[in-house]
């Protein structure tokens, strides 16, 4: 069972969704390429982001990836504050450590195609 | 087996079948994502007919009252009959006569058509004054108080349609709608919840249609209602308002403006911020409905700091006044 399953799949992304947001919002390091002008598709955005983040099904490559966060000149700090956003998430949603540690490992898995390294 | 209809055109469906496969397989170019009901991308509309349970995850429930749910984890049900749209917007027009035109304000036009029409006060509607001009307005009526769809219009004199509504057009004469559209009005389930109703200008107008529902649908919950405008001369409605206010205990009415004019100071209006003002009086919005209906960079700055004072995004309902780009 995926650790997708294990939290409680689409649901878990829901319960998650507002509480990442708001706190990528609120977060200096990182707000700017967050805060478009069309919240709805960024919270969309989101909800891609954890579902992949939480080893959920997904339809995107290394490339697209990649390609995704390709104009953003993403470095190691923007990286470290998203997953630590992700990681305050799932704390406060109180998702037991275990899990927490295979999402941190499966983020970490495409860290170097979202800073395009 | 289930029946289904995509466009009015029947779709094969198996028993173990989403609708998103379904139409997948009879080759409908429909978009999707995750086929897990994370993304919503896959989102179509029901006309008719009963949807599954299950089919409408993390949905708001104005999109529920209207039928959508996401095609993907959409299982019909054996018995069941479904009409499914790609394109919930495009719809006829209809005929309006207009009943009554009349100035509410500084520059405000209140316009009342009686068209056959099934709306929620808070949607809007495309007006056709021809096949080539149209605009869209929101609909500040309801229909179990009065017979008439209602519309506030701000005149613009320079402005194409809202001149001609001010200048030419006539009682009698008959316009076309298109619609209703949005989601953002009031839906029952609640009835305890407090609601925040922010907007601008003529942003009243589908606020006003929304705090009447709920009045009608019998809201216990507080209802709070902020009108804002850069000068006190632009607010209109402001008797009706105070009746509402003193006839319903749990209803608030606040006019917000940066500037007062020597004869319409006294205590009803408040000088100051929107932004601030709404801030200061609720700080947390966890539990909170709120409808925002105004220009763009008003509703967007407003629901980003509802958002982050702990509002659920399923929560904020926008109505957002488009400027026209000729
Ligand atoms: C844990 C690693 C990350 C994963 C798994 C991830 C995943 C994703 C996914 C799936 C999308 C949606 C692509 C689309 O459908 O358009 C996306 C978009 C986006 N990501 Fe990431 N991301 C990661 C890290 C980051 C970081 C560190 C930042 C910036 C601080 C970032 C900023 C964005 C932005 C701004 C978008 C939206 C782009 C747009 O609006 O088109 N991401 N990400
Ligand atoms: S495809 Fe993602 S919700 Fe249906």
């Amino acid at each position: 069972m995926s650790v997708y399953e294990k939290i409680g799949g689409a649901a878990a992304v829901d319960a998650a969704v507002d509480i990442f947001y708001r706190k990528v919002l609120a977060d200096e390091r990182i707000n700017e390429f967050f805060d478009t002008v069309d919240m709805e598709t960024q919270h969309a955005k989101q909800k891609a982001f954890l579902t992949m983040a939480f080893g959920g099904p997904n339809e995107y490559t290394g490339k697209d990836m990649r390609e995704a966060h390709k104009h953003m000149n993403l470095n190691e700090e923007h990286f470290n504050a998203v997953a630590e956003n992700l990681v305050g998430t799932l704390k406060e949603l109180e998702v037991p450590q275990e899990y927490i540690d295979e999402i941190v490992t499966i983020a970490l898995s495409v860290k170097d195609d979202v800073l395009n390294v | 087996m289930a029946k289904l209809f995509f466009d009015g055109k029947a779709v094969p469906i198996g028993p173990s079948e989403s609708i998103l496969d379904a139409l997948l397989r009879d080759g409908y170019n429909v978009p999707y994502g995750c086929k897990s009901g994370a993304c919503q991308s896959c989102m179509l509309q029901a006309q008719s007919g009963e949807l599954p349970a299950n089919c409408q995850p993390g949905l708001s429930d104005s999109l529920k009252q209207l039928g959508y749910f996401l095609s993907c984890s959409c299982y019909p049900k054996a018995d069941a009959t479904l009409q499914v749209h790609s394109s919930p917007d495009s719809v006829q027009k209809v005929p309006a006569v207009v009943k009554e035109k009349t100035f509410i304000g500084k520059n405000t036009l209140r316009l009342r058509l009686r068209a056959a029409i099934n709306y929620q006060p808070g949607q809007y509607l495309t007006v056709w004054k021809d096949a080539k001009l149209a605009r869209s307005y929101s609909i500040a009526s309801v229909a179990s108080l009065q017979p008439e769809l209602e519309f506030h219009i701000k005149h613009i004199p320079q402005g194409e349609f809202s001149n001609w509504v001010a200048t030419a057009l006539q009682t009698g004469d008959t316009l076309y709608l298109q619609g209703p559209m949005g989601t953002c009005f009031y839906t029952s389930g609640k009835p305890e919840q407090p609601l925040v109703l922010a907007g601008i200008g003529t942003g009243l107008a589908p606020l006003y249609g929304i705090l009447r529902e709920a009045l009608e649908q019998q809201h216990s919950g507080e209802v709070f209602l902020y009108v804002g405008a850069k000068s006190s001369e632009n607010f209109y409605y402001v008797e009706k308002l105070k009746q509402l206010e003193s006839s319903y205990s749990n209803v608030q009415v606040k006019f917000i403006c940066q500037h007062t004019t020597a004869d319409h100071s006294g205590d009803y209006y408040v000088p100051g911020d929107i932004y601030e003002i709404i801030k200061q009086r609720h700080p947390d919005m966890k539990q909170h409905k709120i409808f925002l209906c105004g220009a763009e960079s008003f509703v967007r700055k407003l629901k980003k700091q509802c958002f982050l004072a702990g509002a659920n995004m399923n929560e904020i309902l926008v109505d957002t006044f488009l400027a026209f780009k000729s």
